[in-house]
């Protein structure tokens, strides 16, 4: 006969299992958030919207017309506030913890109320961060409704394979909320985010020739079923939006930043594909009044085809890159934290006030093209 | 249980098995104290880490001393009274800090007793088992717990930045130094709890043993405690340039950066496990003070009449918010004083015994 | 009293006495086995005591009765021992004069001759029981190796070692264990190799059995062992001679009993448990295969439930959305919690698992469909259980099924549950919780003074974990 303390602890672990039979907790009571939008609300305030799967999605019991996907959205007087409203007009225990994809109107992103958003985004238990964070041209809730349009695909997989290859192509940053918030307060150098719009169809734009990466979206001239497109960067200065890149500057910042994409490009309207043989090559000689950096690029194509021209263009679109983070007085290639290796703590990295002398930082490009199987 | 003899050679000795255990605990105190408790360095955590067993040097040289010799009886039991003390105290925290951990990755809405509970009993239980059950614990931990933390540095290569480590001293070397003192505050534990778990200095220990506790363990504890804040450090940046929210400290832990959210698997068993293995250290650490003071207590009852004050200490940690780092301070001192106590008294015993002899 | 004064008796002189006694003893004429038969051998009278069916009865009349009969088969004034040397035509025979011996030996097949006159009784040995010939083995099945298995005869057990460990250092210590109705029980070591502190205890502990009765080497196991009410056996049973042979060149001891086809090893580690007999007849590389899916298919068995309840109770954000929207979208018409769930597919199986183990072979085929139609297709459609429960109780118990001991599987099986229940009340930190409790216990283990976790802690180099060494790596075979 087993014990009478064996019994007692026998009996209150089976009371205790009962902590697990609460409705809200099990999986099927839970409205899985699969991507998040702020934007300005009328007449004020934000509006926060959630993008949520509905219950018969993928069991072959809903309409077919329904794309499985429906937005819940809720308007505050701050994220919190807005947030507090979702959870509770919700019907089932909404999650958080499997954001894709958070989007933020650019009008919100230019605006001084941007960096408590992404404060109270962060103090939010269980929103984790690895979801891509995203800037919208327009309204966000448009780039988040157009998620579920994509058929054959749940929402979740199709924004991370999406994305994922936008960013192997180099055509955005890979930029997750985590990065986006540790930049916001970093002391090495600027914050940027992903690009987007939703795209009507009624705004394209034709690009000059062999300069098809200069596109930004929602501008762009296609057609299809995507309802959103993706290209190009946000940058921030101050907690604020200050300026964008197009998709070619994007693919540059990626390589500045350490990246080795292949990037696609063009000399004399005829298309080619810069392989880089190794990362970019930066070294900064901190001076009295400005730094001087010294840039080396390797690339590698596939075909000797104007060589040179092809490395002064490159030279060209490098410098015209950090030129305008220089103008726009933001920093988001990475050069800080190379400069920063130089001191010996932080405060006198500090005291340098890196920032400010970046702008007037003279900046020295030299590109290399090689030809593979020369 | 009928113990056997062991044909030498063949299975060593529980004392080697306690050594793995003390050293477990003990990095992972380190680590731990460094990236959530002592913030002042920033990304130099890892320099603190590299430089604790200097500042733990002369308690490691008073532990060398003692464990070659016995203890008088006035002397071990002044010191085991203040290291059961310390060792509640120590107990009661990181049994908080477990429980902290286990709420904030799995659910706001259970009260914090129910997470602690179960933990005090855990470790009331093993520490009640004995030496083997501890030795034998502390080695299976240490087999697994480097694979789950390979693996979570594996899956987040890709959001390592080794830029983040500079400038190379981070919050400044006073700041360094002082968060090695802290952190030494932790080491401390280490021959602390080993002088009293083999024996609290009744019989001589072997100097090959000694040599392994007192000098390489706490060098092999330093090296892998740098290497993981390097990694850890490598993973966000210290970006305002002043010490993060313990909170902060610990959801990055945690959460593992920007990575995929599957990493936080590995990252919760890693952390769970080292937590409770340091509750379970210190408790046992704590019983084995008290069954010395007080011989005819088992080892059973003192290790819940260690357990239990504990429950009384948690509302302390938590109307003191992050009071570790305070504790820290204070416990270098006393495990220091402590031992060096110790040393001295028997050295004045030594000394008596010569000019009897003579 | 009166019978075991019976028993303190010595062997009379009077023929009737004799007689008398063993009547009283065996409860003659009740007891229809029992036979005593009186004859005359060289003018004398002599008493014929053995048990119908365990003594040949051709061996009897050859070897026993005709050379008795013989005229000059032995001298008037003949002793016992001159009897048993001169007049019966065996080999093995021995004398007594207490009844206790002799009535013992009768009860061990043997047959006792009592001759007028003498106070000696001659114990003939001419046992010829029915036994079971030695066939497979039942619960230790290998693909490639030695097929045979134990038999319920201990001298057809102790042969079986000694064909395969031909060693004049094998040696068989032989017990009566028991109190009130002894079984005999063989001690089995190499000299030499075998720790004489092990020797030494296991004997020690075999003596000072109190129970009144140990019919096999289960119960000896039980009453022997370390820790009797810890889950994990620490003494390995086996059906296999070539397992316990390898074992007794490694220097464990076996024990073997009458009436029990296992042999039990000591001492061991959790990992022996663990081992599969066909391990050593395949290659290294093969064998460590094997054994790292074993040692994979127990981790299952053991967590996945666990870590499954757990995960989607607490720990959602681990899991990748396509698969936490699956989970959720087959759940979504089943009325029970996530724990309740598990427990009725737990439950469900371990029944039909026992069922199993006793339903006659006759209608077992129909105990699949039933197990397949009610827990499978009938569950899912009635919306009782979700279909991804079914793939983690399968799998769960494939993972037990690999487990090569079977007690070891049965414990396995309970501490799921105990796993299962903390998972659910505390998530992954009581998985954790629980996982750190069981290591201490089993660390804290022993096995005739071996570490139970041994060579995981403490460390050795000189046993195997998981991975089988190759042969040629194996020169000491020792512990």
């Amino acid at each position: 006969m087993p014990d009478r303390p064996c019994l007692i602890c026998a009996a209150l672990a089976l009371c205790l299992c009962l902590c697990g039979c609460a409705q809200h907790m099990q999986p099927e009571s839970q409205a899985i958030a699969v991507g998040m939008a702020v934007d300005r609300a009328d007449p004020g305030g934000l509006r926060l919207s959630v993008l949520l799967p509905e219950s018969h999605a993928f069991s072959g019991q809903g309409d077919d017309a329904s794309s499985g996907y429906y937005i819940a959205s809720a308007t505050g007087a701050s994220f919190a506030e807005a947030l507090t409203i979702l959870h509770a007009t919700v019907p089932m225990t909404l999650n958080l913890a499997q954001l894709k994809i958070i989007i933020v109107s650019q009008e919100i992103a230019s605006d001084a109320v941007f960096p408590a958003v992404v404060t109270d985004m962060f103090l939010t238990h269980r929103l984790y961060s690895s979801a891509f964070f995203v800037v919208s041209l327009g309204s966000a809730q448009d780039v988040l409704r157009s998620q579920g349009d994509v058929t054959s695909l749940r929402a979740s997989s199709a924004i991370l394979t999406g994305m994922e290859d936008r960013v192997r192509r180099g055509i955005v940053p890979d930029v997750r909320f985590s990065d986006l918030y540790n930049d916001l307060h970093s002391i090495y150098g600027s914050p940027v985010a992903i690009l987007a719009a939703a795209a009507d169809g009624t705004h394209t734009t034709l690009t000059p020739p062999g300069r098809a990466g200069d596109a930004l979206p929602g501008a762009m001239p296609r057609e299809g079923q995507a309802g959103c497109e993706y290209a190009g960067a946000a940058l921030f200065r101050d907690g604020r939006m200050v300026g964008v890149l197009s998709s070619l500057e994007a693919a540059f910042l990626g390589y500045l930043r350490g990246g080795t994409h292949a990037i696609s490009y063009a000399v004399r309207g005829r298309a080619v594909d810069l392989s880089p043989v190794r990362p970019v090559s930066v070294s900064i000689a901190l001076g009295e009044d400005a730094p001087h950096i010294s840039v080396e690029a390797l690339f590698a194509v596939t075909e000797s085809f104007a060589r040179e021209e092809l490395a002064r263009q490159v030279e060209a679109d490098i410098a015209a890159l950090i030129a305008k983070g220089q103008s726009l007085g933001v920093e988001p290639f990475g050069f800080a934290g190379r400069a920063a290796a130089s001191f010996p703590d932080v405060s006198s990295w500090l005291r340098y006030e890196w920032l400010q002398r970046f702008s007037e930082a003279s900046v020295q490009v030299r590109a290399t093209i090689r030809v593979l199987r020369e | 249980m009928n113990p056997l003899s062991q044909t030498e050679g063949t299975v060593r000795a529980p004392r080697r098995a306690l050594i793995v255990l003390a050293a477990v605990s003990v990095t992972a105190r380190v680590t731990f104290s460094a990236a959530v408790d002592v913030q002042t360095a920033g990304n130099a955590a890892w320099l603190q880490a590299l430089l604790f067993p200097l500042a733990c040097a002369p308690g490691l040289s008073a532990f060398f001393y003692l464990t070659g010799r016995p203890v008088p009886r006035p002397a071990q039991s002044a010191v085991c009274v203040l290291f059961f003390i310390l060792f509640v105290s120590e107990f009661s925290s990181w049994l908080y800090a477990a429980a902290e951990c286990a709420a904030y990755t799995t659910f706001s809405d259970l009260p914090l007793l129910a997470l602690l509970l179960p933990a005090l009993a855990i470790a009331a239980y093993i520490s009640s088992l004995g030496g083997d059950a501890l030795g034998g614990l502390g080695q299976v931990t240490l087999a697994v717990v480097p694979w789950l933390f390979l693996l979570a540095t594996v899956w987040q290569i890709r959001d390592m930045r080794p830029v983040y480590l500079t400038p190379i001293l981070g919050g400044g070397l006073h700041a360094i130094l002082r968060g090695a003192f802290l952190c030494a505050g932790a080491g401390l534990s280490l021959p602390a709890g080993l002088w009293i778990l083999w024996g609290a200095g009744k019989e001589e220990i072997p100097v090959g043993e000694r040599r392994r506790a007192a000098c390489t363990s706490p060098l092999l504890c330093a090296l892998a405690a740098a290497g993981s804040l390097a990694i850890l450090g490598m993973l966000a940046p210290n970006y305002t340039g002043s010490p993060r929210t313990p909170t902060r400290a610990m959801e990055q832990l945690l959460m593992g950066g920007g990575a995929s959210t599957s990493v936080q698997f590995p990252l919760m068993l890693l952390w769970y496990s080292l937590l409770l293995l340091g509750c379970v250290f210190s408790c046992s650490s704590a019983a084995q003070s008290l069954n010395v003071l007080v011989p005819r207590l088992s080892l059973r009852a003192c290790s819940w009449l260690s357990a239990l004050p504990c429950l009384a200490l948690i509302p302390v940690w938590m109307r003191l918010g992050n009071a570790r780092e305070t504790m820290l301070a204070w416990r270098w001192p006393l495990f220091t004083g402590g031992l060096i106590l110790s040393a001295f008294g028997v050295w004045i015993r030594e000394r008596r015994n010569a000019r009897r002899a003579r | 009293m009166a019978e075991e004064m019976d028993m303190r008796t010595p062997v009379s002189a009077d023929l009737q006495v004799n007689r008398a006694l063993l009547k009283r003893i065996f409860r003659l004429p009740r007891n229809g086995d029992c036979k005593l038969c009186l004859f005359r051998a060289a003018g004398r009278g002599a008493l014929l005591c053995y048990l119908d069916g365990m003594c040949d009865a051709a061996r009897i009349d050859e070897d026993i009765l005709r050379p008795a009969k013989l005229p000059l088969a032995f001298s008037e004034n003949a002793d016992a021992a001159s009897v048993a040397r001169d007049a019966f035509a065996l080999c093995d025979c021995e004398t007594t004069g207490e009844m206790r011996a002799a009535v013992s030996a009768v009860l061990l097949g043997k047959c006792a001759v009592f001759i007028d006159g003498c106070e000696e009784a001659v114990l003939a040995d001419c046992r010829k029981p029915e036994k079971r010939a030695v066939g497979r083995t039942v619960s230790e099945n290998v693909v490639i190796g030695p097929q045979e298995g134990f038999t319920e005869s201990l001298r057809t057990n102790l042969t079986l070692l000694r064909r395969i460990v031909r060693s004049e250092r094998l040696v068989s210590e032989t017990f009566d264990v028991g109190t009130e109705l002894p079984t005999a029980f063989s001690l089995v070591y190499l000299d030499g190799r075998a720790d004489e502190a092990v020797l030494s205890e296991v004997r020690r502990r075999m003596k000072n059995v109190d129970a009144p009765f140990v019919p096999g080497t289960g119960f000896l196991q039980q009453l022997i062992e370390d820790h009797p009410r810890a889950l994990f056996a620490q003494m390995l049973q086996t059906e296999r001679p070539d397992r316990a042979s390898a074992c007794l060149a490694e220097g464990r001891v076996a024990i073997l009993g009458e009436g029990s086809p296992y042999a039990l090893i000591a001492p061991i580690t959790l990992f022996h448990l663990l081992h599969a007999p066909d391990d050593r007849f395949l290659r290294a590389q093969y064998g460590t295969f094997l054994r790292l899916v074993r040692f994979l298919g127990i981790v299952i068995s053991l967590y996945l439930p666990a870590v499954y309840t757990a995960i989607s109770l607490y720990h959602t954000h681990i899991l990748p959305t396509s698969l936490f929207t699956s989970i959720a979208e087959a759940r979504a018409r089943v009325p029970f919690p996530v724990i309740v769930e598990v427990l009725i597919m737990e439950i469900s199986f371990l029944l039909i698992n026992e069922a199993g183990t006793r339903i006659p072979s006759q209608i077992g085929p129909a105990l699949g469909i039933v197990g397949a139609l009610i827990l499978g297709q009938a569950a899912v459609s009635a919306s009782i259980i979700s279909p991804i429960m079914i793939i983690i109780v399968a799998l769960t118990g494939l993972g037990n099924y690999a487990i090569p001991d079977y007690g070891l599987g049965v414990a396995v099986q309970m501490l799921r549950f105990g796993m299962l229940l903390c998972g659910a009340v505390w998530g992954l930190y009581g998985v954790v919780l629980f996982t750190m409790a069981l290591m201490a216990s089993l660390c804290g283990m022993r096995s005739f003074g071996e570490t139970y976790l041994s060579p995981a802690a403490p460390s050795s180099r000189h046993m195997e974990l998981l991975l089988r060494r190759p042969m040629q790596e194996r020169k000491d075979e020792a512990r």
